[in-house]
């Protein structure tokens, strides 16, 4: 069903303060978030700009992507920012040749070097150290805005929106163009834009989309369509990952090391992480936190990643493809147990520390306000349904892994080893949930 | 030419410009960083006393050492108690603390000059490539 039929989503898309009555309100309380990150308690426990970025922002996002795509993108404060410093200043360049080529690789590196700096700078924990974080994604997108055209940084270089990418493949909403109706279209203002409404700032054509990876949901493209060829329907969960007609291999690379990055989300969360370290400080024969951290997290990415490889090895033996091609092609199929794991993560953050985004909220007016206990829920129920999460997470996993081999190997054989890869990552992942992890704040 | 030699230019300029803040945060704040602090912090355990783990925040002192003591009186799992906790994640919770407004003053205000650079050199780039068109 299109979901535009619907007047009042239809209205919400073709108002021309759509996105923008969304974007201004979250830029306000982003200015607010990052002068509390530097002006603010500097105890990370009592500062809004921690709560509100830590323990609700990014544990909510993931839930946003899986029920809305992208959209985030659409009203995100970077975004409005970009389109700012474009409309004064903006050259208007095109985006680099290297960047359209290696944009993911870049965003790879980018989310892996962002999760080790967070542990070895405490990034997290450390307001100001949260603030420089934004600083510097800040400084980036006013160079890409004053540069180049359209919104080159979220579409090639940020790292939250090289997730956002992936975790909308899975998710719950996707905007198409009917392409018979496309291919006599002579205008693509779909593309181009028109009057008042810029062209898809996402570099996107909506004929030729085949992929929510891409599309924030802006509605600039629905405003300005004069054949009604655009729609927004729901779709089942993961549906997408089915049916990928050219996968990239740095595409599941970044799925695999989401994998591996909340491994180390949750390893170093954990008691026996202290018992780790020792066993690494005592075979480096250092005491620096910064070598024990960094051997740690070149372990847990690289077994994700070794074992996905030499899990497409044995694919191989079946179906004759290369060790890369089965590991491009059946990297996709990760993705729902990376959302899973990551939404399961981060729900503890959510549910055991939400009310933290109320207390540290209400002490921006009464100073000295500490509030009470910060948990939503009971420890019991947060783990219910983070084992929820895995199971319906891996469940989407492998049927997503069984409809890869089917539609590229006319049989299932291809996905048995994928499917015992994917068991054996969740196994972990809930085994990691049992233990006792720390808070944010 | 010269315009991409500019370009290049600029964006070493912004490294090393990038860099001080950076630096001043690292010198200032890296070194009072011990093992992951949230370790230490308040850790959740799926047995203990829901009282506890609720991570209240009537628990914790305000600034410099309230996130490491509350780290050393969590729980540390199951209802055993986890005594050495906060003494192992010290330098937690003091986290930007130590700072003082005039450094956080220097960091952010070395990017907001980086930030203003670039727009200027955009705006001067485009006025330059304008006249070209109008000559």
């Amino acid at each position: 069903m299109n979901l535009l039929n619907v007047g009042v989503i239809n209205n919400i898309f073709i108002s021309r303060w759509f996105p923008g009555i969304l974007q201004w309100p979250t830029a306000f309380i982003f200015a607010v978030v990052v002068y509390q990150l530097f002006y603010g308690p500097s105890s990370a426990h009592d500062n809004f700009g921690t709560a509100m970025t830590w323990v609700l922002w990014w544990p909510i996002i993931p839930l946003v992507f899986l029920l809305l795509g992208r959209f985030w993108c659409a009203v995100c404060p970077f975004a409005t920012l970009s389109d700012l410093v474009q409309k004064w200043v903006g050259l208007r360049r095109p985006v680099p040749v290297f960047l359209k080529k290696y944009g993911i690789w870049i965003i790879d590196a980018l989310f892996i070097l962002i999760t080790w700096a967070d542990h070895v700078f405490g990034i997290v924990e450390s307001p100001v150290g949260s603030g420089i974080l934004l600083m510097m994604i800040i400084t980036g997108v006013v160079f890409s805005g004053a540069f180049f055209e359209r919104r080159t940084w979220c579409r090639y270089l940020c790292f939250l929106g090289g997730l956002s990418g992936n975790y909308s493949r899975a998710g719950a909403l996707e905007l198409r163009a009917d392409g018979e109706k496309c291919k006599t279209c002579r205008d693509k203002y779909c593309y181009k834009g028109r009057g008042d409404v810029p062209g898809c700032p996402m570099f996107e054509v909506p004929g030729k989309m085949d992929s929510s990876a891409g599309c924030n949901l802006c509605g600039n493209c629905i405003k300005v369509c004069e054949n009604n060829s655009v729609s927004i329907k729901a779709r089942v969960p993961s549906k997408e990952l089915w049916f990928i007609r050219r996968p990239k291999i740095e595409e599941s690379f970044l799925a695999i090391i989401i994998m591996g990055i909340v491994f180390v989300q949750n390893i170093t969360m954990l008691d026996i992480w202290k018992d780790a370290q020792k066993i690494i400080e005592g075979v480096t024969g250092t005491t620096s936190y910064s070598v024990t951290f960094t051997i740690t997290f070149i372990i847990a990415m690289a077994v994700p990643v070794l074992a996905l490889y030499i899990t497409s090895m044995l694919a191989g033996v079946n179906n004759k493809e290369k060790a890369w091609q089965n590991f491009a092609r059946f990297g996709y199929a990760l993705i729902p147990l990376d959302l899973a794991g990551h939404l399961a993560h981060n729900l503890f953050h959510l549910l055991a520390e939400g009310k933290s985004v109320i207390y540290t909220g209400i002490s921006l007016f009464i100073p000295g306000y500490k509030g009470g206990s910060a948990a939503l829920f009971s420890n019991e129920t947060i783990q219910i349904l983070q084992f929820v999460l895995i199971g319906l997470g891996l469940a989407a996993s492998v049927y997503t892994a069984y409809r890869i081999s089917k539609s590229s190997f006319g049989s299932i054989n291809s996905a048995v080893p994928f499917a015992a890869l994917l068991i054996i990552l969740a196994v972990v992942n809930v085994v990691l949930f049992t233990l006792p992890m720390s808070m944010r704040m | 030419m010269a315009a991409r030699e500019l370009v290049i230019t600029t964006l070493l300029i912004l490294l090393l410009l990038l860099g001080f803040p950076v630096y001043s945060f690292a010198a200032g704040e890296h070194s009072s960083h011990g093992p992951l602090p949230a370790a230490g912090d308040n850790t959740y355990s799926p047995g203990q006393d829901q009282a506890h783990q609720e991570n209240s925040h009537d628990s914790h002192e305000s600034g410099q050492g309230g996130h490491n003591e509350a780290g050393s009186e969590s729980t540390s799992g199951h209802g055993e108690d986890s005594s050495g906790h906060g003494e192992d994640s010290s330098g937690h919770g003091k986290s930007g603390s130590d700072m003082s407004d005039q450094t956080k003053n220097i960091i952010v205000g070395g990017f907001t000059g980086v930030n203003a650079l670039v727009i200027g050199i955009a705006l001067y780039l485009r006025n330059k490539s304008q006249g070209g068109l109008n000559a």
